[in-house]
Parts: C-alpha cells; sequence; structure tokens
C-alpha cells in the first residue's frame, strides 16, 4: 500500500481527482459534455507530441522545436492541400518535411555533438524564421475538402476526432516503452550512456530515432491544429514545446534522463488542462494560464527530487 | 585544530532497513592521533557505519560519544561542525579550480567587501601542504593532477576545516604502489597533528603497516576489535568471511591450439602505439601495468568503445577493421568496466533489467520482452552467485559494490559468451567477494570461455594467467608464459 502511495502516477491521479471534484462543485457547467469534449480535443495534440518527447527526455534529449515545427506544418499542410487539391500530398510533404526536421535535429546531436538543449533551439529559431520566407501571411483554407475538417474539427458518437486519432496511437507508446526492448534502451541510454554503449547499444541510433518519431508526432498535431483553425498560420503554436515539457516533467520524467513513463505524461497533461479550463470557468483572468502551470511544474519536479533522495 | 580532541565513540549502534538489519549492535572507538582500521565484506556495513558518522543516514538506535559527551548527527553539518571529515572513494573536488581554491572552497579568505585574498589563500594552502608533509603547486588546476594527488588535496580540505576525525573510505584503490607510500606519509603526520583516523580498505597488508587496531564486521555484525600487534593476516581473513579462505586455485599449466581471436597493429589516436597479440580459445590472458601504461584504453579500442586508427581484429575468421561495441557484442565479446559507478551499473534500473540489458533479444516474444523468464534467470544468477539481496526487482543502487559487480558479471554470463574482457573485476570488492569471483573466471575459462583479465593485483594476475603480457607507455614491453613468470620480473617489465 504504501508502495502505492509512492508512485507518482497515484500522487498525480489523486490531484487530477482532487481538481475535477473542486471544479465540479465550483461549477456544474464543468461536466457538460461540450466542455469535457473541449479539455479533451486541446490535451490531444499536446499529447500527441507529448508521447515522443517523453521518449526524448526518458533518453537524456530535449527537442525544443516542436512548437515551431508545429506552426510550420500548419501553413504546409493547407498551401500544399490548397494548390494541389490532394490530401495525400498534403500529408506526404508534411512527413517529409518533418523527418527530415528530426533527422536534422538528431544529426546536430550526434554527430555534430551539440547539446539537444542549444541544438533545437536553434531549429525552434530557424524554423521560425523560415516559415516567414515560406510565406508571410496565414494561408486560408480555399481548398474547402469535408475531410480535411473533419479530422480536427469532426467527432465520432460524440467523441472528437482528435482525441481518437490520440487514442490509436498512445498503446503504440504504451506498448514500445513498457514491454519491448527499445523502451529499457531509451532508459538505459538516459541514466548511463557509458553503461548502455559498453552493453552494445548504439546510443546514437536510439537517440535519432527519437528525435524522428518526435517530429513525425508533431506532424499529426499539426494536421489536426490546421484542421481545428481551419488557417495555416505562422506562430499558431508558441510556447507549445513549453507546455509539451512542461507536462512530461509534471508527468513524472527526469529532466536528467532515465526514467518516464506515458502514463504520468498523459496525467501531467490533463492535470495541466483541468486547470486551464478551470481558470477559464472560474473567470479569473486569463495570464494566470501561464503563472499556474509555472507554479505548479516548480512543486512537480521538487517533491520528485525529494521522493529520490527519501528512496536513494 | 582542536588539540583537545581525545576520542570519537560509537555505541551499540543499530540501523535496519526494509527487509535488512545493515547494522547490528557495532561500537567503534576512533582516537586522536591513531589509525582504526575497520574491515569486512561487501554488504558487511562499514559503508552505513560512515554514513550514519557523515550525517547521510540517521541511527535507529545507539549513542555517538565525542569526547565522552554524548552528540546528536543528525544531517551532513551536525557531522561536519563535530570535525568529521569523510574521504570518498570518489574524488568531490571540482575539476577546473585550482588546488587552493578546491581546498578554500567553504571559506575562502575575503576582506570585508567579500573580495578574496588570493595571496592569503595560496600562502595559508602552502603552509596547510607543509603540515601534512605533501609538495603540490597549489595554483595548479585540479585536473591536471594524478588520482593520488587530488586524494591528498581532498585530505588536506578536510583538515581546513578543522577536522577531529578523517574517515578514508577504500583511499588505495586506485593508487600505484608509489603513491601509496606517499599518502601513508600523509596519514603519520595527520596522526601526529592529533586526528583520528578511520581507514577502510580491503587491501590486508596495508593494515599491517598503518593500523595501530582494527576492527572486522560481518553482515552487520561487530565480529572482532583487536589490537594490530594481536592479529595476523589469517585471523583477519577468517573474521572477515567466517571460513577459511581457499586461495589456490586448479589451474595447471597446459597448451592451447586454437585462436580465437587476432589484434593485429592497433594503434590509437591517443594513446595505444602498435600492439599485437593471439587469443587462444579457453585461454586467460593477464594484462598487467601501471598507471597510464594503457591497459584500460587497450580495453576499450578491442571493445569497440573507443576509436582505433590503425590496425585490425580477426575473431572467428573474419576481419574487422570498423567496429563499434554493437559489433563486439554480436560476435559474443562482453566487457565489465573498471569503473562499476561510471560506466557500469544503471542507477535507475533493478537488478534484473541490469543484467538484461545486453541479451534482451533473449527474452523476446513477438517484440514482447518475457518478463517471467527475465526474472527466472536473474534469480538464477542472484542464487549461483550468492548475491546479498531480497529480490531481483531491488535497484541496483541499493546493494554493495561487490554484489554489483556480481550483478555486471552476470550481465554478460547469461549470453552466449565466446571472449570476455575484465577490467580489474576485484576492484573495491572484499576478501570473500573477490575469491568468488577469482574462482568464478578460472571455472569459466574451464568451459571454454576466452577471458582477458586486466588487473593490478599482481596475485590474482598470478595464480589465474596462462600468459601474461606487461604494457608500458601505450605498448606490450614484454610476453610471459604462466611458468616463467615472476613477480620481479613482470615488474621491472612494467617500469620500461
Amino acid at each position: 500500500m504504501s508502495k502505492f502511495f509512492q508512485k507518482n502516477e497515484t500522487i498525480l491521479f489523486l490531484i487530477l481527482l482532487l481538481l475535477l471534484v473542486f471544479l465540479s462543485f465550483y461549477n456544474p457547467q464543468f461536466y457538460s459534455i461540450q466542455n469535457i469534449n473541449s479539455i479533451l480535443r486541446s490535451s490531444s495534440t499536446v499529447m500527441i507530441v507529448a508521447f515522443g518527447m517523453t521518449i526524448l527526455l526518458t533518453s537524456g534529449e530535449v527537442d525544443l522545436s516542436v512548437g515551431a515545427l508545429l506552426s510550420f506544418v500548419t501553413v504546409i499542410v493547407m498551401d500544399v492541400i490548397n494548390i494541389s487539391g490532394s490530401l495525400f500530398l498534403g500529408f506526404f510533404s508534411v512527413f517529409i518535411f518533418c523527418f527530415l526536421i528530426g533527422l536534422i535535429n538528431g544529426l546536430v546531436r550526434t554527430v555534430l555533438n551539440v547539446n539537444s538543449l542549444i541544438g533545437t533551439l536553434a531549429m525552434m529559431l530557424i524554423l521560425q524564421g523560415s516559415v516567414y520566407i515560406y510565406s508571410m501571411a496565414a494561408i486560408y483554407n480555399t481548398h474547402l475538402i469535408p475531410a480535411f475538417t473533419f479530422i480536427g474539427q469532426g467527432f465520432v458518437y460524440n467523441v472528437p476526432m482528435p482525441v481518437i486519432i490520440m487514442l490509436v496511437i498512445l498503446p503504440i507508446f504504451v506498448f514500445l516503452l513498457n514491454y519491448t526492448r527499445y523502451g529499457r534502451y531509451f532508459t538505459a541510454i538516459g541514466s548511463n550512456p557509458f553503461s548502455s554503449n559498453l552493453s552494445g547499444i548504439n546510443n546514437n541510433r536510439y537517440k535519432l530515432i527519437g528525435f524522428i518519431i518526435t517530429s513525425l508526432l508533431v506532424g499529426i498535431a499539426g494536421i489536426i491544429l490546421a484542421s481545428l483553425m481551419d488557417t495555416g498560420q505562422q506562430g499558431s503554436a508558441k510556447g507549445f514545446e513549453l507546455i509539451v515539457i512542461a507536462a512530461v516533467l509534471l508527468g513524472g520524467t527526469s529532466f536528467k534522463g532515465g526514467s518516464g513513463t506515458i502514463l504520468g505524461t498523459i496525467l501531467g497533461i490533463l492535470i495541466l488542462k483541468v486547470i486551464d479550463n478551470g481558470i477559464i470557468l472560474m473567470s479569473i483572468p486569463q495570464e494566470f494560464q501561464l503563472v499556474v502551470p509555472g507554479v505548479i511544474l516548480i512543486l512537480a519536479v521538487y517533491f520528485d527530487t525529494l521522493r529520490k533522495e527519501k528512496n536513494g | 585544530m582542536d588539540n583537545n580532541f581525545k576520542s570519537l565513540t560509537l555505541k551499540n549502534i543499530k540501523k535496519e532497513f526494509p527487509g535488512v538489519l545493515a547494522l547490528d549492535d557495532v561500537s567503534l572507538e576512533a582516537k586522536a592521533g591513531s589509525v582504526h582500521a575497520l574491515m569486512g565484506e561487501n554488504g558487511a556495513g562499514k559503508s552505513t557505519l560512515i554514513k550514519i558518522l557523515a550525517g547521510a543516514y540517521n541511527k535507529d538506535q545507539g549513542r555517538i560519544l565525542f569526547d565522552d559527551k554524548e552528540v546528536n548527527i543528525d544531517n551532513p553539518n551536525d557531522s561536519l561542525n563535530l570535525g568529521i571529515k569523510v574521504v570518498y572513494q570518489e574524488i568531490a573536488l571540482i575539476p577546473e579550480f585550482t588546488v587552493g581554491e578546491n581546498i578554500f572552497l567553504e571559506k575562502f579568505p575575503v576582506n570585508s567587501l567579500g573580495i578574496v585574498n588570493w595571496k592569503k589563500l595560496y600562502n595559508d594552502c602552502n603552509n596547510l601542504l607543509k603540515k601534512i608533509g605533501f609538495n603540490l603547486n597549489v595554483r595548479e588546476k585540479v585536473a591536471n593532477l594524478s588520482i593520488s594527488e587530488q586524494q591528498i588535496v581532498e585530505i588536506a580540505r578536510a583538515i581546513f576545516q578543522n577536522a577531529s576525525v578523517v574517515v578514508m573510505d577504500e583511499p588505495t584503490s586506485s593508487l600505484t604502489p608509489n603513491e601509496i607510500e606517499k599518502l601513508f606519509e600523509v596519514i603519520e603526520n595527520l596522526k601526529k597533528n592529533n586526528i583520528a583516523i578511520i581507514y577502510i580498505t580491503h587491501k590486508i597488508d596495508e593494515i599491517f603497516k598503518i593500523a595501530n587496531e582494527v576492527t572486522v564486521l560481518r553482515d552487520g555484525k561487530l565480529i572482532s576489535h583487536r589490537d594490530i600487534k594481536d592479529t595476523s593476516e589469517e585471523i583477519l581473513i577468517q573474521d572477515m568471511v567466517g571460513r577459511k579462505v581457499e586461495q589456490k586455485f586448479d589451474r595447471p599449466v597446459k597448451s592451447f591450439d586454437k585462436v580465437l581471436m587476432n589484434i593485429n597493429n592497433i594503434s590509437t589516436k591517443s594513446k595505444l602505439k602498435d600492439i599485437s597479440f593471439n587469443l587462444y580459445k579457453g585461454e586467460i590472458l593477464g594484462f598487467f601495468g601501471l598507471m597510464g601504461a594503457g591497459r584500460t584504453e587497450l580495453a576499450k579500442a578491442i571493445y569497440g568503445y573507443d576509436n582505433i586508427s590503425n590496425g585490425s581484429i580477426d575473431i572467428d575468421g573474419q576481419t574487422l577493421k570498423k567496429f563499434n561495441t554493437q559489433t563486439m557484442v554480436k560476435n559474443g565479446v562482453g566487457y565489465v568496466t573498471e569503473d562499476r559507478k561510471g560506466e557500469g551499473i544503471i542507477k535507475d534500473m533493478n537488478l534484473r533489467e541490469n543484467m538484461s540489458l545486453p541479451s534482451l533479444e533473449i527474452f523476446e516474444k513477438l517484440f514482447t520482452i518475457n518478463k517471467n523468464k527475465e526474472k527466472k534467470i536473474s534469480n538464477e544468477y542472484i542464487d549461483k552467485f550468492e548475491v546479498k539481496t531480497p529480490s531481483s526487482e531491488r535497484l541496483i543502487t541499493l546493494l554493495s559494490g561487490g554484489n554489483q559487480q556480481k550483478i555486471l558479471l552476470s550481465r554478460w554470463l547469461i549470453r552466449n559468451l565466446k571472449i570476455i574482457i575484465l577490467d580489474e573485476p576485484t576492484r573495491g570488492v572484499d576478501i570473500g567477494a573477490k575469491t568468488e569471483i577469482l574462482r568464478l573466471i578460472n571455472d569459466l575459462a574451464k568451459d571454454g570461455l576466452s577471458v582477458i583479465l586486466m588487473t593490478s593485483e599482481m596475485n590474482d594476475l598470478l595464480t589465474l594467467s596462462d600468459r601474461i603480457i606487461v604494457m608500458a607507455g601505450g605498448k606490450i614491453s614484454k610476453e610471459f608464459d604462466r611458468n616463467e613468470a615472476t613477480q620481479e620480473e613482470i615488474f621491472k617489465a612494467s617500469v620500461i
């Protein structure tokens, strides 16, 4: 029983429960289908990218360029479909682009040996600048293909489509991290890269894969976002990378690598998003939407350190 | 320095961890101006005792007396305020700071504006080093010092902070014979300065050189406390192990015929120059060399961890010019590092996960790891090597050094191995576990495994190796057969 309460996920779950109870007492509107769907829908793009970020942080790396890439993806997907009228070509070009960015991020880290905090920060600047070279103006949906709009705005049995996409991707990552050797490899690489290399694991290969997976997930999230906004917009995902990283860290993944769970990440995102929603429902000034997660993040990492000290 | 200090006494200390009674009614007295050696196998409770002294752990029961006055040590600060300084095995200095800056780190001499008086700092530092009888350039960066010199800096730091008790945890484990002599001189000087020393080591011969009294722990219990005059090597070993240790190995001289690996003219950019040798199937090939001779570099180059700039390796008929650790693992080579903490264990993983890491594919079924099979096999090895742990699901960091080493050896033994490279496999390991590990190496070779054994323990080298290669300055300086090698000859070849 004591072990049960020491688990990070348990604590996060209790916090989430507490928040839900509190908010439903405060404002019964909280439990309306519309409100819950809006929380889940806005969580799902964060979650999709956070799955990749969990892998990266577990292996001791980080990708700060996901927000800038996300904005870029909305522009590309909208533009290509507008011009070609083909969803396939739109998606194809997004994934090619994301694959290349992930590859470059990974190669900068593994071949040039640039710390990923710096390397992907640089990539963020490059993407933020070059998206304006690509197009100065926002790109509106002129193709009006219904299937495209459905991706972000549609429902299946009252469940928003983005949530369904997220739920399809989720089990793949739970399986990958918990049941396959690759999950162990990412943990080993993050915990002790020397030891994992001496155990015959090619650290760089898996780091490269981690960066590429994360970028590809950004591609999926970007397509959803473009559909949701019905626009390809240059600055549409400002601060996105910070929310993702904050949620993953809140979920118990260590910034120094070596430990991370998908369940924790999901709970971390839900907590942040429910707080977001609560701030709106309680008519607190919206600026607090950034302040509160900041404070929570510091507390979360602090408690995590405390627990580790006690155990270690 | 507090010259009135007489003694620090631990009385009836008890400490329990979940599932393990780490210390059971242990007492110890450290007297000023004297060296008290503390010995025991891995997991005997030495580290726990030290951590209680250092304030890292709290005792469950017992008393601590400082000059007959009862004191509380609840945290590291209490310990430091009493003047207890622990010099750990791992050096904890700031490499980019100078010797002086490191020694005075906690208390830089400053004027009223908070500006550091560098001249005073380095003068004081010189005086301090003179007091313990050591010569060192106080303005040198610590990164440029040898390990033994760094250890001296650690000790100097300890006494600068008004130490009454200095605890040394395996201080000689990475030192050469010369450096050990220097360290002993420093210890003699500490004694003269009325400091009490608690000295933890596995090396019995050292105890007879510097200790005044010796306490032996086993399984958390106090086994014996004797004056150094009243004991002998044999008595100490028996106290530690609880049984007589068989030191002899059955390893007759024999000739091998099947070459398993050829090393052809390997060089690296940093150290190795033109190294060639053969390894036979079932052979134990010993490597000796002083610090800086290039043994570890050779091990890592063969294993594909460091790049080679020249040469090739033939293994099982195929020639490799470019290879990495993956290639080697696939070809049936394993490696156990000398740096257990830095390059061996994975601290976020439990014993099972640490053991299976290079061999996950053998536990795989449809992309999924079969955890039951994994548990079963890791438990087999835990039982076989008598690893002291309640379960395979325990975090590896909670084990003592020798037990961790057994896990790291098992890491390779669970897979199909042809060659194992062991770099200082018995470093920091107690005598009981050491004998077990050496016997294991012998048995493995008998079963046809080829062993490359890098060690600075002359005894292990001579009792186990079928051939001995001596290295000096990144080159092979001499090769001996089993029956022609003597300690003197080997040492002579290593100092060329």
